[in-house]
């Protein structure tokens, strides 16, 4: 019973023991320290408090953990410190060094009153993050992966990861469309800075992947914000996707100073998107400068070609004319020489033929004239004597003549006589052997076809007969007729 | 891809061409022959400039294929 008896044991009331730890702390920690923990979450309210949580883990274990406030005014001021320095927002999971107070409220407990966040500290643990991340690259030899990779002569089908409604798109899609040359461009929007990024950048570059075979390039495109939000550029899991990434990857993400690891492991890094643009106009402008000297250069050569050629042909022309011309003049001489002997030659001869003639018909002058007297002579005596041997025959004739006629009409005479003397015997014996006599007797003369029957007229039976004698013409038709040789 | 080399060999042949054209070794059929093939060459290079050779339809296909796995 005394055992159970609570009028020994000292107590408090709660209320009591919380007025106690209130003072302890007042006592013990009556100003604000700097305290190292990660500000697992943030817990903006809508009117502008804050109410975090804070972390510190051993690995994966937490071994500590603190609720916090952070009024309005000075998460503004925080932020506003951020922005400028760190150039980032206070982002949940950070590692943070906080100015707070360790309060202790009766009802809500320990919780500790941040009245700043050094932004330095900030700076140093992203600072710490980036090295964090290239040693993992360096350490898997991813470093130089994407900057090995083969590009095309001429890189023109671009996937790009950017926002639709980014200026640094903009700026770029402009600048190539400028350049006059054909680029074929296809968007793969996302999330370019903040914490939606990382997984955003992730998502669209595991489709390009599965596209790849489409394009010759990835370009990641970013600017006209702030330079504020980019760590995420030195998150581990982006920086080994672009570090793996089976394209190369350019990227334009306006980060001027302070490289991010993405920056500095991608294939190339143009910082501005239209200096990424312009890294792209490059090889097509050399390619046409390139074309356009090789075209020039095929034309002139040609042309001196042609011209060299055709510089031989009029040399080669030009001597076979002076060689032709030579040829003739040479073989106009020799004829011309030719000609001379030739000429000489007949005129030697011409020469002496007309002398000989020349001594020919003097001499036959000479003897012409005589010759000829002699001959002419001749021929007066011929003449004479044709004339008289003429008048002779002509006298002859002329007898004879007469003659002849006296003698043609006595012998004339003498036929006629005769001629009458035998045509009145023949008409004596005309009118003797006529049929008029036999006619009288009673004799008929029997004509087939005008003619009298004979071996050559033979008419047969049924040819028509003319019978004439000394008082009639009977014409008649054969009856019956028969051969006297048949009998 | 495969298109990007055939642009690639033509600027390679092209660029033979003009080698073999500059060092004088070359008769007049052989010339008439290599500034044909040259022309030819030409035109394939000028065309990289200006020539499309996306299909954006073939991508949007395949993206909708590899969405439903």
């Amino acid at each position: 019973m005394s055992n159970r008896s609570s009028s020994h044991k000292k107590f408090f009331s709660l209320q009591q023991v919380a007025k106690s730890i209130q003072n302890m702390l007042v006592e013990k920690a009556p100003q604000p320290i700097w305290i190292k923990a990660e500000l697992h979450k943030l817990n903006a309210s809508s009117a502008g408090h804050c109410y975090p949580e804070f972390l510190q883990k051993e690995g994966e274990k937490i071994v500590a953990q603190m609720r916090g406030t952070i009024w309005v005014a000075q998460y503004r001021s925080i932020q506003k410190k951020f922005v400028e320095i760190v150039k980032e927002p206070l982002k949940d999971g950070s590692q943070i060094l906080l100015l707070a107070k360790i309060q202790y409220h009766e009802i809500y407990g320990i919780s500790l009153t941040v009245w700043d966040i050094d932004p330095y500290y900030a700076l140093g643990e992203l600072e710490k993050e980036k090295e964090a991340t290239l040693l993992r690259l360096s350490q898997l030899g991813l470093l130089n992966l994407n900057q090995q990779l083969p590009i095309a002569l001429l890189p023109k089908k671009l996937a790009i990861v950017s926002a639709a409604n980014s200026k640094g798109y903009a700026d770029f899609m402009k600048t190539i469309e400028a350049s006059g040359y054909q680029f074929d461009t296809f968007l793969f929007t996302a999330q370019l800075q903040g914490d939606q990024a990382v997984g955003s950048i992730l998502h669209q570059l595991d489709i390009i992947a599965k596209l790849k075979h489409h394009f010759d390039c990835v370009l990641i495109l970013r600017g006209g914000g702030g330079e504020v939000g980019m760590s995420c550029y030195n998150h581990i899991d982006l920086c080994t996707a672009i570090a793996r990434f089976p394209l190369p990857i350019i990227t334009g993400i306006g980060h001027s100073t302070n490289l991010t690891v993405a920056e500095m492991i991608a294939f190339q890094n143009g910082i501005t998107p239209t200096a990424v643009a312009h890294l792209l106009i490059k090889p097509f402008e050399e390619w046409e400068d390139e074309i356009a000297r090789f075209q020039s250069s095929i034309a002139e050569h040609c042309h001196s070609f042609l011209e060299l050629k055709s510089t031989k042909l009029a040399q080669i022309a030009l001597e076979i004319k002076r060689n032709s011309r030579h040829l003739i003049q040479l073989n106009h001489l020799e004829l011309k020489s030719c000609r001379r002997r030739l000429l000489g030659g007949y005129d030697r001869r011409h020469r002496q033929e007309e002398q000989r003639l020349h001594q020919v018909s003097v001499l036959m002058g000479k003897e012409i004239p005589f010759f000829l007297t002699r001959k002419a002579q001749g021929q007066v005596d011929l003449q004479h004597r044709l004339l008289s041997i003429l008048r002779q025959k002509i006298s002859y004739q002329h007898l004879s003549q007469g003659e002849t006629i006296r003698r043609i009409k006595w012998l004339t005479l003498q036929k006629l006589q005769q001629w009458k003397q035998n045509s009145v015997h023949l008409e004596a014996e005309i009118e003797w052997k006529s049929p008029k006599r036999w006619f009288e007797k009673g004799y008929s003369l029997t004509l087939f076809n005008g003619k009298p029957i004979s071996a050559d007229n033979m008419p047969v039976e049924g040819d028509p007969l003319v019978t004439e004698n000394h008082w009639l013409r009977i014409d008649s038709r054969i009856e019956g007729i028969k051969h006297k040789e048949d009998e | 891809m495969s298109k990007s080399m055939s642009y690639d060999k033509a600027y390679e042949e092209l660029q033979q061409i003009v080698e073999e054209m500059e060092g004088d070794d070359i008769t007049v059929d052989q010339l008439s022959e290599k500034v044909k093939r040259a022309s030819e060459l030409l035109k394939i290079c000028k065309k990289k400039l200006t020539e499309t050779e996306l299909d954006v339809q073939k991508i949007l296909k395949e993206m909708e294929n590899s969405e439903g796995e």
